[in-house]
């Protein structure tokens, strides 16, 4: 008998050690969201036929893009249905016309008592409502959570116009999307700059990846250390806003460290092999690095401190892990797998361990964190073509924000201080 | 009337020949103004500036020619793997011959990959591809000063779709050649 137990234990352990990915179901999610009431909007007699969608819509979305709430959507109030839902708040105002501006009045209620908590009132013109209304969901957010939403933030991603990949700016959730580059050339792997006013990217434009900076108040796209021959995907630090890129070296590819005001560049990681995907530590004082020096056609992330020391490699698990990028609170990476020929994306400590997959279907690319960390967004073919998607950090309630065309490389920008 | 037919026959053999004058180089040349005046013998020219350019065209044709098939001879690789195959290697020792022999040729190799795995992997994946070809190339006897390298990663796809033969074809390296005077 002890024979067979000690064999058993030994082929668990041979097992174990055998094994290559880990993959897990989660078909409910981990993280609890608070329901919330969303009531119709009362709208006065103007025309509102320029708006896009009827308030409630928007910020409903917004609830349920946080990553915090669930939203309950009702034509109005009713105490057994969001009693039922469990509900202790509900959101609703009014929409009205005066002057030519828009008035939006919002107000955050006690489910119990109806009584108002908090009220909020925003004038603007009819194109700014959508404006009004993230800040709206953003106040909510700061009332029932103490912390700053990110309702009002942007993304930035790769949107194929005309056949040529453009990066193009949207709110959060992809409406009144703005096309930023316009070169009849591939432009790519964007990046925001730390205060949102300029957005890096990479451009084939002159017959080679070179790194590009366009300022978003301008229309010129200036190119950054032209003295190096070939670099792509800078990556911002986000307390000092200096630039992680690659560049393609004698052999393979380098991990470079640029300041791109004064244009000063440096070799951080220098080796053989190929070294992609910089991404800062949100206190700037570390970086997370793919490198497939441990076997060709298998990058695996790699940790080092800013000045390209400390080296340690990070990911154990799957033959292929890429695009790793810090959770705003430096606690979780988020990065994308390969297994069976597919590209997932996974989060896991930032000792490696803690493996959880949050994507099944498709391939899912280029995660990147809400700045609150409580949602992230990638993009995905698991419809037939690449779009961009909103899901909580635990993998739950994906939400494609793009429809036509073909969308990916999502990066959301940074929180704008203060609360709104 | 038999007067006036001839009278007509001849005007109008004239007009023809005097339109016949003009027009004609115009409509027979496209650049046109210098074979105006050797109009009177068109089909001497031809056969004289031929004979003319045969050795600069010849050359310049036959540079032409050994350019089209460098460039068209792209190298192939496995998927996720940048080590050359024994085909990838007669397509080089073939590319490495022409320019020994043209040495005033100097080639610019692309790196490419196929769309399966990221944007950001697949540049080093092309990087790693252009720099396999470089080499080999240098090894087999190119001077390095004319060989430069690009990588594309999965930008710009050889072959459209999902399908292993189009990742096949768009998993390769491609020349572009310059003549240098």
């Amino acid at each position: 008998m002890k024979f067979t137990v000690s064999m058993f234990l030994f082929l668990c352990a041979y097992l174990y050690a055998q094994q290559d990915t880990i993959t897990m179901d989660i078909a409910v999610s981990t993280d609890k969201t608070l329901p919330i009431g969303v009531i119709n909007f009362e709208l006065d007699n103007s025309d509102w036929s320029k708006l896009e969608e009827l308030p409630q819509k928007t910020l409903a979305r917004d609830f349920n893009l946080s990553g915090r709430f669930s939203a309950v959507e009702l034509e109005q109030y009713n105490l057994l249905t969001l009693s039922r839902e469990q509900a202790k708040h509900y959101v609703t105002g009014k929409l009205s016309m005066g002057d030519g501006q828009a008035s939006l009045e919002c107000k955050l209620y006690a489910v119990a008592s109806r009584e108002v908590i908090k009220g909020f009132v925003y004038t603007s013109s009819v194109e700014q409502i959508r404006t009004s209304l993230h800040k709206c969901a953003d106040n909510v957010v700061y009332q029932l959570w103490g912390v700053q939403g990110f309702a009002s933030t942007q993304m930035v991603w790769v949107s194929k116009i005309g056949g040529k990949k453009q990066i193009v700016a949207a709110d959060y959730d992809g409406f009144r999307r703005k096309q930023i580059t316009t070169h009849n050339s591939i432009n790519f792997l964007p990046a925001w700059s730390m205060d949102n006013s300029k957005i890096y990217f990479t451009s084939l434009r002159n017959g080679k990846p070179q790194i590009f900076e366009r300022n978003l108040a301008g229309t010129i796209d200036k190119q950054l250390f032209p003295q190096i021959d070939q670099a792509f995907s800078p990556a911002v630090n986000p307390k000092d806003g200096s630039l992680l890129f690659s560049v393609i070296g004698q052999s393979g590819a380098d991990i470079w460290y640029g300041n791109p005001q004064t244009g000063n560049a440096f070799r951080l990681i220098y080796t053989t092999s190929i070294e992609v995907s910089p991404s800062w530590s949100p206190y700037g004082t570390a970086f997370l690095f793919s490198s497939d020096k441990g076997g060709s056609g298998q990058p695996q992330i790699y940790m080092a401190l800013r000045d390209g020391s400390d080296v340690q490699r990070v990911s154990f698990f799957g033959k292929y892990n890429e695009s790793a990028v810090w959770s705003p609170d430096g606690e979780r990476i988020a990065y994308c797998s390969m297994d069976n020929g597919k590209l997932n994306i996974y989060t896991s400590g930032i000792d490696g361990n803690d493996v959880q997959k949050l994507t099944f279907e498709g391939n899912n690319e280029r995660p990147t964190w809400s700045p609150d960390g409580m949602s992230i967004a990638f993009s995905s073919d698991r419809s037939g073509s690449p779009q961009i998607y909103i899901m909580r950090r635990d993998g739950s309630s994906a939400t494609r924000i793009t429809n036509a065309g073909e969308n990916s490389s999502p990066v959301w920008s940074n929180l704008t201080k203060g609360v709104p | 009337m038999k007067t006036i037919v001839p009278v007509l026959a001849v005007g109008a053999a004239l007009v023809l020949f005097a339109c016949a004058k003009k027009p004609q180089p115009v409509e027979v040349e496209p650049p046109p103004p210098e074979e105006e005046y050797v109009e009177p013998p068109p089909p001497p020219p031809p056969r004289q500036e031929a004979p003319k350019e045969d050795p600069l065209e010849a050359e310049r044709r036959r540079l032409e020619a050994l350019m089209n098939k460098i460039m068209s001879d792209d190298v192939y690789f496995e998927f996720d793997q940048s080590t050359l195959t024994a085909a990838a290697k007669d397509i080089l020792t073939e590319v490495g011959d022409i320019l020994k022999r043209e040495t005033r040729f100097s080639v610019l190799t692309e790196g490419h990959a196929d769309e399966r795995g990221t944007e950001s992997y697949n540049m080093g994946l092309g990087t790693r591809r252009a720099d396999a070809v470089v080499r080999f190339l240098i090894n087999y006897g190119v001077s390095s000063g004319r060989l430069t390298k690009v990588s594309y990663g999965e930008e710009q796809p050889k072959a459209a779709g999902q399908t292993e033969e189009a990742y096949a074809q768009n998993r390769r390296a491609a020349f572009r050649v310059k003549i240098n005077n």
